[in-house]
């Protein structure tokens, strides 16, 4: 009464605890109170089963994913490939199971299975929850990523909902269906072990009763006790036995059912797997393909980005090379405008050098001028002399006047002495007679007379010739006075000639140096300007050369004109002082000639030529300073590395990088051109395309549909380059256009999608006929569809088996002949394929044979397994 | 009494032109570096006159240099050489914008086949030209920076009666820098070479 009282307390507590614990406790409880078998029911338990249920509920407790990672059902000693199909990846792809669970030997066996496929159940529906929140988390991940990359987001497909639900929903009522029956399983056993446990507790009392009755040997009575306890014994055992015999059959269709709803589970599994692995293939090519949309809106985004960049680099490198040319331009007009400056510089320069001759020759001129005013200044103060002499010769004539009137007065003093003589004579004469001694006396008269009247006739000859030269005086005065006054008109008229061109020298001078400070700059430029002004500054050297050498030459010529002078000038030179001593001759004979004046032109000559000496000095001084410049100048270029091509070469290798990076830019310009070109070609048509649509305007979705179809369209025509142009130009239009895209996108995932279904239902009924009507399951072994490699098993093997090598046939399919691959079930049917296919070469006719084989043997089999029962029984 | 001698050093026609012409390899190289006219990745570490001398490695930029100074090599024996310039060219207008003048004066009474008592030994002359590549290197302290792209020539001054070797030698122009601002370096002499340096440049480049 303790044991069945314990036993009762025993089934309360793990009846109890099977409440409150989850399915797996309740089956490891199960599993505990099986302890209580048999040594043949103990021997068919796995050493660790009972850690099982405990590991499997903590695993599952602690989730799908530690399960998997903790401990894989191999290792935890499922056997079911159910459980080690789940504990697989989900993402990995479908995979029909290799091999066919274990079957089920035996009744703990059954419950193991039982256990097994209720704890894969618990972790299904984790996995599933799991899966479910997997499927949430990496829906928001997607949403979040779509978020992130700045998409609108997208809700999933409504059909693939509802098909989800509706598996789910399937599952759900097939597991509730399982759990039933498996509720049912479990009270059924429970109450068989309770019946179990009750006839153990009886076979024990009546062991021990047979103990205690044996311990009483010799008693008849208890002898016959003994027999009728025995004989109960046997009906008990009996009684057991059919009891035994009825529960396994129970059992047995127990098994059965929860075979066939394994199968069926499996069945949904497999198909909730495809569907899980085609939602999560779906799922991941959404994902893909939302990626790939972001990634390409991305890309496209930063390429449009760069485009922009590199066209606005482009266009800021276009305007500064714009920039450049346009400086280079003017700096280029610049040039020009010098040059044409410089041009006329020149010819102004020619001109005033024209100028600088004619101002020169009238410097020449005025120099003649100026001897001319020398000459007449000379002949001023030679008439000045002549009036002097007029003044001399008037007092002279004066003087001769008073001597003529002296000699006059004297002359009538001896006229009247004459007189008063020859009155005296004649009174004399009267006297003569009368005395001797005034004779005498007459005759010293006479004398005294006579020589009066001679000094009478020289003083009248003198006055003659004192009037004649008075007059030539007075005539030579008149003329020196004309001459005068013709030298000084002349004199005035030249100093008003001399100031005017003094004014004209300064303003040439004042020029000259101007001109001169001009070339020595544009020297400066054409020396600076590079090789080719050279030869322009050679030539300028070799004309301040020639005329440096012009000027030596006017020197020496100057210098023998000189010398040669100087040895005609004591003559020359003593002229004016004979004219002086002449003059002074003449003066003192009052007598002037102008042929004086001629070797006055000679000294002013002399003096001409000193002034042109000077003059030339002067030149030479300037010239050497220029060339002293030159020079200077000339050395510091030399320093600088000018070179002088008389002396020096400066030389160079023809290709050199400074020309190979000019050729370079050239065609890199020249390339940018092209790019340019073809650029504002394309930019046009887009503009054009741009006012079309501007145009045309969206009235309505179709028309705006039809305008980015069209735009699309144009865009194809137009070109990648026009495209990323247009994208940057109407970003609206971009935006629209990923939109159309995305749209179209969905559209196609969805009828590809429905397509897909379409055909895998298709398939399956397919499928479903042949394997209804024709008794073979065809599933294709191989992934490439190209291989055509087909798995035949029939649908008399057993379901767990039917995918195995060991219970089905492998055929390739070739477009003219089948192979039936060689496996080692073929092996088993080894007559047939030689007799069928070999000989006859039908694969019909052989898989014909095996499916009446199987049909033969599982006919037999139920009607031995019948007749095995009736034996049995 | 101990009497001193004074030790005479001796140099050849030969040596000498060698010793030039190595100078200008790594001058010339030193500049396109510290100039920045090439970049300096293509441009390796060397040992030499006690310096550590940047020598370019490209291959195109170093069979160009090898070409000109076999050339100049040959001229520095003949004695008919005057000038070394390094010109550095703007690649966008072909502006010259700074010119490195190695002037050359040679002693005519030297003779390929005897040597020639030198001023210095080897040690001073290597010393002397470490200077110059010293003064190379510290000029980038006061040239102007050259933020633009540039390309560089190299011109040989030569005697006006020096025959060109091949159709790869043409005559040019000096290239001067125009309102340039000079600044000479440091100079040393083989007793047969004598080499001054000077940099003229463009003091605003980038205007």
């Amino acid at each position: 009464m303790s044991n069945k009282s314990a036993a009762a307390t025993a089934e309360a507590s793990s009846a109890s605890a099977a409440k409150r614990r989850c399915c797996f406790q309740e089956t490891s409880s199960s599993v505990s109170l099986s302890s209580s078998f048999g040594s043949e029911d103990m021997q068919n338990l796995p050493p660790k089963t009972p850690l099982l249920g405990e590991t499997a509920g903590l695993v599952a407790s602690a989730g799908v994913s530690t399960a998997s990672a903790a401990a894989t059902p191999m290792e935890l000693g499922i056997r079911d490939p159910v459980l080690k199909r789940y504990s697989r990846d989900y993402s990995r792809s479908f995979q029909p199971p290799q091999g066919p669970p274990p079957p089920p030997t035996s009744t703990m066996s059954n419950r193991l299975a039982l256990q097994q496929q209720q704890q894969q159940q618990n972790r299904w529906r984790q996995q599933s929850g799991t899966f479910e929140g997997d499927s949430r988390s990496s829906t928001t991940a997607s949403s979040d990523f779509i978020a992130a990359a700045g998409l609108p987001r997208q809700s999933p497909a409504p059909s693939l909902l509802g098909d989800r639900r509706q598996q789910q929903q399937q599952q759900v009522e097939s597991n509730v269906k399982i759990n039933g029956l498996q509720m049912r399983l479990l009270a059924e056993e429970s109450a068989r072990k309770r019946q179990r446990i009750e006839a153990d507790q009886q076979i024990h009392r009546l062991r021990d009763e047979n103990i205690r009755l044996q311990s009483r040997e010799g008693s008849t009575e208890e002898r016959s006790r003994l027999a009728t306890v025995t004989a109960e014994l046997q009906t008990v055992r009996d009684e057991y036995q059919d009891y035994r015999s009825k529960t396994q059959r129970t059992l047995d269709d127990c098994q059965r059912n929860v075979t066939r709803l394994n199968r069926e589970k499996l069945e949904l599994e497999e198909r909730a797997t495809a569907d899980k692995e085609r939602l999560a293939l779906e799922l991941k090519e959404a994902r893909n393909r939302v990626f790939e949309l972001t990634s390409r809106e991305l890309r496209m985004t930063e390429e449009a980005r760069m485009q922009a960049e590199i066209r606005s680099k482009e266009l800021s490198e276009w305007k500064a090379h714009l920039a450049e040319r346009e400086a280079q331009l003017e700096e280029s007009s610049k040039l020009q405008a010098r040059v044409n400056e410089l041009e006329l510089q020149a010819k102004r320069h020619e001109s005033e050098r024209a100028r600088l001759k004619s101002a020169n020759e009238a410097i020449d001129r005025y120099e003649q001028v100026r001897q001319q005013n020398a000459r007449l200044k000379e002949q001023l103060a030679a008439a000045k002399q002549i009036r002097d002499d007029r003044l001399v010769l008037e007092e002279e004539n004066r003087s001769l006047r008073g001597r003529l009137e002296s000699a006059e007065s004297r002359a009538a003093t001896l006229a009247a002495d004459l007189a008063a003589a020859q009155t005296a004579e004649a009174k004399q004469s009267d006297r003569s007679a009368n005395q001797s001694l005034t004779a005498d006396h007459w005759s010293s008269e006479s004398a005294r007379l006579a020589s009066a009247q001679r000094e009478l006739a020289l003083a009248t000859a003198g006055r003659a010739e004192l009037q004649i030269a008075v007059s030539a005086a007075e005539r030579s005065l008149s003329e020196s006075a004309a001459a005068q006054s013709e030298a000084e008109a002349k004199i005035q008229r030249l100093e008003t000639e001399l100031g005017e061109l003094k004014r004209r020298l300064r303003l040439l001078s004042r020029e000259r140096d101007m001109l001169k400070e001009f070339v020595a700059s544009y020297r400066l430029d054409c020396t600076l300007g590079g090789s080719g002004s050279e030869q322009a500054y050679l030539q300028r050297i070799s004309n301040m050369e020639s005329l440096l050498d012009d000027y030596k030459r006017q020197l020496d010529e100057a210098l023998a004109e000189k010398s040669s002078t100087a040895s005609a000038a004591p003559s020359r030179l003593s002229l004016p002082v004979e004219s002086q001593q002449q003059q002074q001759q003449q003066q003192a004979s009052s007598r002037l000639s102008l042929g004086e004046l001629a070797s006055k032109q000679e000294a002013s000559l002399v003096i001409e030529l000193r002034q042109q000496i000077t003059e030339l000095h002067k030149r030479l001084a300037a010239a050497e300073e220029d060339k002293e410049m030159l020079a200077a100048r000339e050395a510091r270029l030399s320093d600088l590395g000018d070179a002088d091509p008389r002396f020096t070469r400066v030389l160079h290798l023809v290709q050199n990088p400074a020309q190979e990076a000019e050729e370079a830019r050239e065609n890199e310009l020249a390339e940018l051109r092209k790019k340019l070109e073809k650029a504002l070609t394309r930019c046009e048509k887009l503009e054009e395309k741009l006012k079309n649509r501007a145009a045309a305007g969206p009235a309505d979705g179709e028309a705006a549909a039809a305008t980015a179809g069209s735009s699309a369209a144009a865009t194809s025509v137009i070109g990648d380059m026009t495209r990323d142009v247009s994208m940057i130009v109407g970003r609206g239009d971009l935006l629209t256009e990923i939109e159309r895209l995305k749209t179209e996108l969905d559209r196609k995932d969805l009828q590809k999608q429905r397509q897909r279904e379409a055909f895998r239902t298709n398939t399956e009924k397919m499928r479903e006929a042949v394997h209804r009507l024709l008794g073979y399951r065809v599933q294709l072994e191989s992934d490439n569809p190209s291989e055509r490699l087909f798995r035949i098993s029939s649908t008399y093997v057993d379901f767990d088996e039917q995918d195995s090598d060991k219970t089905s046939f492998l055929f390739r399919l070739n477009d003219d002949n089948v192979d039936l691959l060689t496996t080692d079930y073929v092996s088993e049917w080894q007559s047939d394929v030689r007799h069928y296919v070999q000989e006859r070469n039908s694969v019909p006719a052989f898989l014909a044979t095996v499916t009446l084989n199987y049909f033969g043997s599982s006919t037999t089999l139920v009607s031995s397994s019948v007749m095995g029962a009736t034996t049995i029984s | 009494m101990p009497v001193a001698q004074k030790t005479k050093h001796a140099i050849t026609l030969k040596g000498s032109t060698k010793t030039v012409s190595e100078f200008f390899y790594y001058a010339v190289n030193s500049i396109l570096y510290q100039r920045g006219i090439y970049p300096s990745e293509s441009f390796s570490f060397e040992q030499k006159y006690g310096l550590t001398v940047l020598v370019t490695s490209d291959e195109k930029l170093k069979a160009y240099l090898i070409k000109i100074l076999e050339q100049v090599k040959q001229w520095l024996s003949d004695l008919v050489i005057e000038k070394l310039v390094l010109v550095i060219r703007r690649v966008s207008t072909q502006e010259v914008v700074e010119r490195w003048q190695f002037d050359i004066k040679c002693d005519k009474s030297a003779k390929s086949d005897e040597p020639m008592v030198a001023e210095k030994d080897e040690k001073q002359v290597k010393k002397d030209i470490a200077d110059v590549i010293r003064q190379i290197v510290a000029s980038v302290t006061f040239l102007p920076a050259l933020d633009f792209q540039c390309s560089f020539e190299l011109l040989i001054y030569c005697d006006k009666n020096t025959e060109l070797p091949s159709g790869e030698w043409a005559d040019t122009g000096p290239q001067l820098v125009s309102n340039s601002v000079e600044v000479k370096l440091k100079s040393f002499t083989t007793s047969i070479h004598k080499v001054d340096s000077l940099v003229a440049y463009k003091l605003n480049p980038n205007e």
